[in-house]
């Protein structure tokens, strides 16, 4: 697996696997668990809304997990999940000062698998350098890369409309609620997870497209086509869909779709 | 990545595995099933029960089980997913059956499953025989 001889990363990135199971599964599939475990959080429709989102994402990490299991390591998903654990961590922190909690499992799970990856890392080999791909991306494929440029551009605009209106999300989808907690969980999705996908779209942009990266995109993006269907059918008669929010997720997951299925054969 | 050469089968399987997530969501998580049983259904009470939602729940899991069978079939050679793309077929001949019979009985409101059943049936034949895994082919 991983294809490695070296134990020490074969176990690591099965702690990793275990941990994005155990956390996607319970955020996406048994939220009544999640918010057992932490009663600070309320156990409204706008927390379980984005607590479904992460657990999804969480899962969509998974499958990057599984694939480099069967293909091999790539630096890639360590150039992606790293900054979005730090940023986890001070989300948790930000969070835990607030609500006073004092359920500390997340964020020492969330310390515990940035070590992991950082040993994997160095027993990886990988440099602090980024050779730079003959092209941009590392692809002649026009399309491909104007796509990621304008997927990277949009993650961008995401951020930015996210400080513009941080409560926008909230107040314009159907069943949110303008609350706390909700725009802290809305600080999380709409803007560190965003940072890190930042991160991992200059590392391909300067050494080449990662199919890991690409694999959990479409992953990401298969899942949230069929949740996007799920909740427009769900919204109450009468009632405005949040159409910004989903032409924004759909115009990603094309994006992410195109780009896959375009550059599929190379990986 | 993906295995399977024929470009047509590729968009008719990740259709199909499209349209199995979001079978699969709509069953699991409670407010869609409800939203779900009470377009569908006429003797729906619009109250989910916990035996109930077991249930319902097991039927999302088993479009979700499709799902991951759909997703393995694109990245592994085709000859490795004969088995499952016949399965497919029957399954989706036999849910197409009972669907008719369901909505030409009254107890299915909405024709939409009865279609979706009949398209997937279609699909997975077209993709069975584009793929040359039909029953007396050679592989």
């Amino acid at each position: 697996m991983f294809n490695t001889q070296d134990n020490v990363i074969r176990i690591g990135m099965f702690l990793i696997g275990l941990m994005l199971l155990m956390y996607g599964g319970m955020m996406t599939f048994n939220l009544e668990f999640f918010f057992s475990r932490y009663p600070t959080i309320n156990a409204d429709q706008t927390n379980s809304f984005f607590i479904t989102w992460t657990g999804i994402n969480t899962l969509a990490f998974l499958a990057g997990v599984y694939y480099m299991g069967y293909k091999g390591l790539q630096q890639g998903f360590f150039v992606f999940m790293i900054p979005l654990i730090i940023g986890n961590i001070i989300w948790i922190y930000m969070a835990m000062s607030a609500s006073g909690g004092d359920n500390y499992t997340g964020m020492i799970s969330q310390i515990a698998a940035l070590i992991i990856l950082l040993v994997v890392r160095q027993r990886a080999g990988y440099k602090f350098s980024y050779p730079k791909a003959a092209t941009a991306w590392g692809t002649d494929d026009k399309t491909s890369a104007n796509l990621l440029y304008l997927g990277a551009l949009l993650t961008v605009i995401g951020i930015v409309m996210y400080f513009v209106d941080p409560s926008a999300v909230l107040r314009d989808t159907a069943g949110l609620e303008v609350t706390a907690q909700g725009q802290h969980y809305a600080l999380g999705i709409f803007v560190l997870t965003p940072i890190a996908i930042l991160f991992a779209l200059a590392y391909q942009w300067r050494c080449g497209v990662q199919g890991v990266l690409l694999s959990m995109g479409a992953f990401w993006s298969a899942i949230m086509i069929a949740m996007i269907f799920n909740n427009l059918a769900a919204t109450a008669p009468g009632t405005e869909p949040n159409m910004l929010l989903a032409g924004f997720l759909m115009v990603n997951c094309i994006i992410n779709l195109t780009v896959f299925f375009r550059l599929q054969d190379k990986f | 990545m993906i295995k399977i050469e024929d470009n047509v089968s590729i968009v008719l399987l990740s259709i199909a595995l499209v349209f199995n997530l979001m079978y699969a969501f709509m069953h699991i998580f409670d407010p869609f099933a409800v939203l779900f049983l009470d377009g569908i259904s006429q003797s729906f009470n619009g109250e989910m029960t916990a035996d109930l939602d077991a249930m319902v729940s097991n039927v999302g899991w088993f479009f979700m089980i499709f799902a991951i069978g759909i997703l393995m079939t694109l990245i592994v050679p085709k000859e490795e997913s004969a088995v499952f793309l016949r399965l497919m077929v029957i399954a989706t001949f036999i849910t197409s059956i009972r669907m008719i019979a369901y909505y030409m009985d009254g107890q299915l409101v909405d024709p939409a499953p009865m279609v979706l059943s009949i398209l997937g049936f279609i699909g997975f034949s077209i993709v069975l025989r584009r793929l040359g895994l039909n029953k007396g082919t050679t592989l």
